[in-house]
């Protein structure tokens, strides 16, 4: 276990049990986290300089593909629809863990709702890796669709207008929730970020009308954003996945697809807060975050099994020829091996060697490792059902089921190098945001410190958490 | 939370025993009435069961009718008790003290109601041993047959059974503490049957941590029977491949969340009669529904969702009987009105009116508006079971129709009445609020200074 | 349960071509297979029972209208979708094809009919009566039902057990095909043997030489609701009007 870094001594000369985190200022808290803002160490730059590489390979894969194969066939363009789908149910979802967090008003929030919100930032180069994608979709004259006819181009104009608004939302969230630490910064700073701070910041002084007004905008935008990738997750998994694959007529799929996304979240802003705590900060991102990420993470990776279950289950029980079909393509034949890693990673290994356990549930490093586990998981559940129905030919696309045995799309080098470059993207996006916002929300923490007291409590010390509403 | 008025311990034991132990009038009156009503249904069943299942509506191919609607919003009700008591006492919220007991019984005698419609709606009742003997007596294995363990109707009374054991459990395990309270302030037949219920219960350390342990397993272990229970009760539907409006995937979730939206909602309702009915305004408090009405937006909306989805998902590969279906759902009368009453009363009603914290804490209001969304979650079973049987598949000769008898009628409102009147007797008998938990309460709440103002606190052990 | 496998696989085509939708196998099935009497109180209750009932659907719009029959009766399906889903084990399939329905073990849940597509499952809401008139015109090869249970068509499973005796007592393994050709044996199910027009075969699909069995291969083939998978031993073959649709109703 790594030691929190704060003047909480253990045991006090009572034999009073002290609380690992005593009670704290709200300067100490300015201070430390302004400390880390300006020199996170160097770690930072290495980091930067590999995620860096992988986009840049990337980038250069996704060339040679657009030059060798066009955006014609959509057989190709497989592993990157896939991973652009684990973008969104990942690094595109972070977001919504802060926003559920604040919902319910949960206290931990503190230490963690700007890392999660920070991935808006990464979700900018989801936007990016999206671009391609609408021009592969067939119209939906040709497909059972969602969408009322329009033009035969509904979805690609819907969906690209809701993930550019999921995006911007999330974005929202994250500027106005700086605004008060940048009107702060923004006397110190020189240059760019200066500029940039006074803009976002503005004429910012704190007044209660303005404080009022800070956490109005907070409740409608995270209710707005919540709705928005919900309804974008809905429609781009049924547009992009079950539209294309005949015979899947899966309602359960779209909150399936949600469920992982929220999984996602949990897993991503986990193994962010493991990395940034590893250089600092162990007192705002400490075992009370990861230990409510982490059960979060459980019920979520046991609904897994849940959701999957009661889609396969109709599936299996039911038999018509349609259904048949997409089990002997989806989990019998074809795409067994990733499906095989998706109930794994996903369920098994990150419940039953980690999280159920008390000890490893209620530490750093279990959820951190369950986390990324989990993310290999969604990596294998995009695969599978992404690659499957990119890869269905074309003609058959529309029909009522699948038709005679359909082969394995397997990756190659390329492929796999576009995989990299998308999962190196987000990381460098990411990376370079924690230089532009301040890792921890400063003035979360320093209202934290007026609501958070250690009192004594019978025989021991106990925290009091005030709950003003 | 200004409300907090406080009460010594005692105060605490005479009020909440006050509804045990004191005569009222309109109890009897209430009760008088709800037997009749059982009475009348009891005669109704008894003449069904002499003439045989033509004295109902049903009829080909709509061959499950309101006894399988009723069943279903039943066993919707009784996940109420679980979803409060054991999922908000592993999230340790403090609001959750006064309802779990009123909820953990409402679970209990709405599952024991539940069951007894898959019952009545046979054929050939006196032979259903042989469909649900197993979980009580030993079968009779001299047929040389086994049950048919591939089917969804025996999946279910093993659930049901299951889950009616284990929140029997869970409610007596809650009980005991306060078992030892009315023991020791009773005399006759009540002290006698509290002495032998309370198991010994004199409230030393380990007593109290051994009923704590037993509180939070049972928690933990009937989760996965409350979700399991009404999944099991939607594949009665979604396994059949030949109805349309039930083959969806979505189904599991999307009764396991409805019933969830239903049976909170059931637990407001009961919880503002007994503040009414009992004066027991000081323990079940405005800031109370304030925090269910915030959960039930959250349900609701969640149910809503998965509603959506299933609606347009019913849509998605446009095959003419599934649009056939819907056709006659949305815009086939009666059921058109029906459908509208559904959404409005289950959804568009209540939540808009649920966002003003106002509304959340008046009483009268969240008495109406959860009944309003009883009121549709009923027609919601009730418009996916029979329309979706009506517009069965593409043979267009043998669509159907369906119009519910009075004896049906009759049985529906005798199973309010069975509900009610078991809730009523049981508040006869035990305290309906749990007084260990209300006292348990007191002992964590705090108070903390942020510069002139008072702020309610909690206490958390670390 | 170990029943020695046969080498039997019952089944039945229907000829849309040739039917005329007469009733006539309506009316054999009703009197053969005890079957109460659908009266107009139970057709105005939907509670009608008939084994065998004849479709009627009209095409074109008037004056140019066309009248459709098809006559559909229990597809004895090899994946049944009522059979998983009795909890009393009541419908089972049995090693000659048959989708098979034993009414002692029945309790009446009717699941069995909400999950049959073809909605040819009955239940007696009532207790059947017959007129005394009737009374001696019952077939006592076959079970009276009382209220309370499901009941659908058997392929007459009666009279091809009284072929199977005739058969052993001519030494045979199997019942000939002739058995069930109606100008020839007595044994065809009665609907079968009603029919004036021949568009009803029965007999033995696994009967290489069998008259079923050749016209099962047919390129005017088709099943019922074919996209549910139930693989029904019922075969039907398609109208040859060339105006007519396909007459498959979905």
């Amino acid at each position: 276990m790594e030691t929190t870094s704060s003047e909480s001594n253990g045991h006090n000369g009572h034999h009073r049990h002290m609380p690992e985190i005593g009670e704290y200022t709200a300067q100490v808290a300015n201070e430390e986290i302004r400390a880390w803002f300006g020199a996170p160490g160097s770690w930072h730059g290495k980091a930067l300089f590999v995620a860096g590489a992988l986009l840049v390979a990337g980038i250069v894969a996704f060339v040679i593909r657009a030059s060798s194969d066009g955006f014609d066939e959509r057989g190709p363009w497989a592993y990157y629809a896939a991973g652009f789908a684990f973008l969104l149910t990942t690094v595109g979802s972070a977001p919504l863990v802060s926003v559920a967090l604040r919902m319910s008003k949960a206290h931990w929030r503190r230490g963690l709702s700007r890392l999660s919100e920070l991935f808006a930032i990464s979700s900018i180069f989801m936007l990016i890796v999206y671009i391609p994608l609408p021009f592969m979709l067939p119209v939906v004259d040709d497909r059972p669709s969602l969408w009322i006819n329009w033009h035969g181009h509904a979805p690609h104009i819907y969906d690209s207008m809701l993930l550019v608004t999921t995006v911007l939302c999330g974005l929202a969230i994250l500027l106005i929730g700086a605004r008060p630490d940048f009107a702060a910064l923004k006397h110190e700073t020189k240059g760019i970020r200066r500029w940039y701070y006074s803009i976002i910041g503005g004429n910012w002084k704190g007044t209660k009308k303005e404080w009022q007004r800070l956490r109005a905008a907070q409740g409608v935008l995270g209710g707005l954003y919540f709705m928005m990738l919900i309804f974008t997750q809905l429609i781009v998994s049924s547009d992009y996945a079950l539209a294309l694959i005949p015979g899947w007529k899966d309602s359960i799929y779209p909150a399936f697809y949600s469920l992982t996304g929220l999984q996602g979240a949990l897993a991503v802003t986990l193994i962010a807060m493991f990395w940034v705590r590893r250089t600092g900060l162990q007192r705002y991102i400490s075992l009370d975050q990861f230990w409510g990420l982490a059960k979060l993470l459980l019920a979520t990776s046991l609904l897994w099994f849940y959701f999957w279950w009661s889609g396969f289950f109709v599936f299996w029980y039911g038999r018509s020829v349609a259904e048949v079909g997409v089990l002997e393509y989806m989990i019998k034949g074809a795409y067994l091996a990733p499906f095989l890693g998706a109930i794994a990673f996903s369920f098994f290994v990150p419940c039953f060697f980690f999280l159920i356990w008390n000890p490893i549930r209620k530490s750093i490093r279990g959820p951190a490792i369950a986390a990324t586990i989990v993310m290999l998981g969604i990596m294998f559940s995009r695969v599978r059902e992404y690659v499957a129905a990119f890869s269905i030919p074309k003609g058959m696309v529309g029909s009522t089921h699948i038709e005679g045995i359909l082969g394995t799309n397997t990756p190659d080098a390329i492929d796999i190098l576009l995989l990299l470059g998308i999962l190196g993207g987000s990381a460098f996006f990411y990376l370079v945001a924690l230089r532009i916002f301040p890792a921890v929300n400063i003035w979360e923490q320093r209202e934290f410190t007026l609501l958070r007291k250690v009192r004594p409590y019978f025989k021991r010390y106990a925290v009091v958490l005030g709950k003003p509403d | 939370m200004q409300e907090r008025r406080e009460k010594t311990e005692s105060q605490i034991n005479t009020d909440l025993l006050s509804a045990m132990l004191d005569n009222h009038l309109w109890f009897w009156i209430v009760l008088a009435g709800l037997g009749l009503v059982i009475l009348a249904g009891a005669a109704a069943a008894g003449y069904m069961f002499d003439r045989g299942l033509g004295v109902t509506g049903l009829n080909r191919p709509v061959f499950w009718g309101f006894f399988i609607t009723n069943f279903v919003f039943w066993v919707g009700i009784s996940h109420a008790g679980v979803m409060l008591s054991a999922i908000l006492r592993l999230a340790q919220a403090e609001w959750r003290r006064p309802a779990t007991r009123a909820a953990e019984v409402l679970t209990i005698f709405s599952l024991a109601t539940a069951l007894i419609f898959p019952l009545l709606h046979t054929g050939r009742p006196w032979r259903v041993f042989y469909w649900v003997g197993l979980p009580i007596l030993p079968y009779d294995l001299s047929r040389g047959i086994f049950q048919n363990v591939r089917s969804a109707l025996l999946w279910d009374p093993s659930a049901i059974f299951t889950y009616l054991t284990s929140s029997t459990l869970f409610v007596f395990i809650a009980l005991v503490p306060d078992l030892a309270v009315a023991r020791d302030r009773t005399t006759g037949w009540r002290r006698a049957l509290y002495a032998t219920l309370a198991l010994g219960f004199r409230g030393n350390a380990r007593q109290w941590r051994l009923q704590a342990i037993a509180g939070i397993l049972l928690s933990a272990l009937i989760l996965p029977v409350f979700v399991s229970v009404h999944s099991i009760v939607s594949w009665d539907f979604a396994a059949a491949v030949s109805v349309e409006g039930w083959h969806q995937t979505i189904f599991a979730p999307y009764f396991v969340i409805g019933a969830v939206h239903s049976g909170v909602s059931g637990v407001v309702t009961a919880m503002i009669l007994m503040a009414w009915l009992f004066k027991w305004q000081d323990y079940i408090r405005p800031e109370h529904f304030d925090a269910l009405g915030r959960l039930l937006i959250v349900v609701a909306t969640a149910w809503f969702y998965f509603f959506f989805i299933e609606f347009s998902f019913g849509l998605f590969s446009q095959e003419p009987s599934e649009i056939a279906l819907r056709q006659t759902q949305v815009f086939g009368q009666p059921w058109g009105w029906m459908y509208l009453t559904f959404i409005m009363a289950s959804y568009f009603i209540p939540v808009p009116l649920w966002m003003f914290r106002r509304v959340r804490r008046s009483l009268v209001l969240m008495f109406w508006t959860t009944i309003l969304v009883n009121i549709g979650m009923w027609l919601e079973r009730f418009l996916i079971i029979v329309p979706s049987l009506m517009r069965k598949q593409g043979l267009t000769f043998v669509w159907g129709d369906y119009n519910p008898s009075p004896i049906e009628v009759l049985l529906v409102a005798a199973s309010f009445a069975v509900v009610l009147g078991g809730v009523l007797l049981f508040s006869k008998i035990f305290p309906l609020i749990p007084i260990y938990d209300a006292k348990e309460g007191k002992y964590i709440e705090a108070e903390i200074q942020v510069g002139r103002r008072t702020v309610p606190a909690v206490i958390r052990e670390e | 349960m170990a029943e020695p496998q046969v080498d039997v696989k019952w089944s039945m085509v229907v000829d849309i071509d040739k039917c005329t939708g007469c009733q006539a196998c309506v009316v054999a099935c009703q009197s053969e297979n005890n079957v109460p009497i659908s009266t107009q109180e139970l057709y105005d209750q939907r509670r009608q029972m008939t084994w065998i009932r004849v479709e009627r659907y009209w095409e074109g719009d008037f004056p140019d209208v066309k009248a459709r029959y098809i006559p559909i009766m229990c597809q004895h399906c090899d994946t049944a979708p009522c059979e998983p889903v009795c909890p009393v084990f009541a419908t089972y399939h049995n090693n000659e094809g048959l989708n098979v329905q034993v009414y002692n073990r029945c309790v009446g849940t009717r699941y069995c009919a909400n999950n049959c597509p073809y909605q040819v499952r009955f239940f007696n809401f009532w207790e059947p009566v017959w007129p005394d008139s009737l009374k001696n015109q019952l077939n006592p090869d076959v079970t009276v039902r009382s209220r309370g249970i499901m009941e659908k068509c058997s392929f007459c499973v009666q009279r091809l057990r009284r072929s199977e005796r005739d058969a052993a007592q001519n030494g045979d393994d199997r019942p000939a095909d002739d058995a069930f050709d109606p100008s020839h044996g007595a044994f065809a199910p009665a609907c079968v043997r009603a029919c004036p027009t021949d568009a009803l075969v029965f007999g033995d699909a696994n009967n290489p030489n069998s008259r079923v069995a050749s016209l099962a291969h047919s390129d005017r083939r088709y099943h019922l609701l074919e996209h549910l998978g139930t693989e029904p031993n019922v075969i039907y073959l398609k109208k040859i009007d060339p105006e007519a649709g396909d007459g498959n109703h979905e």
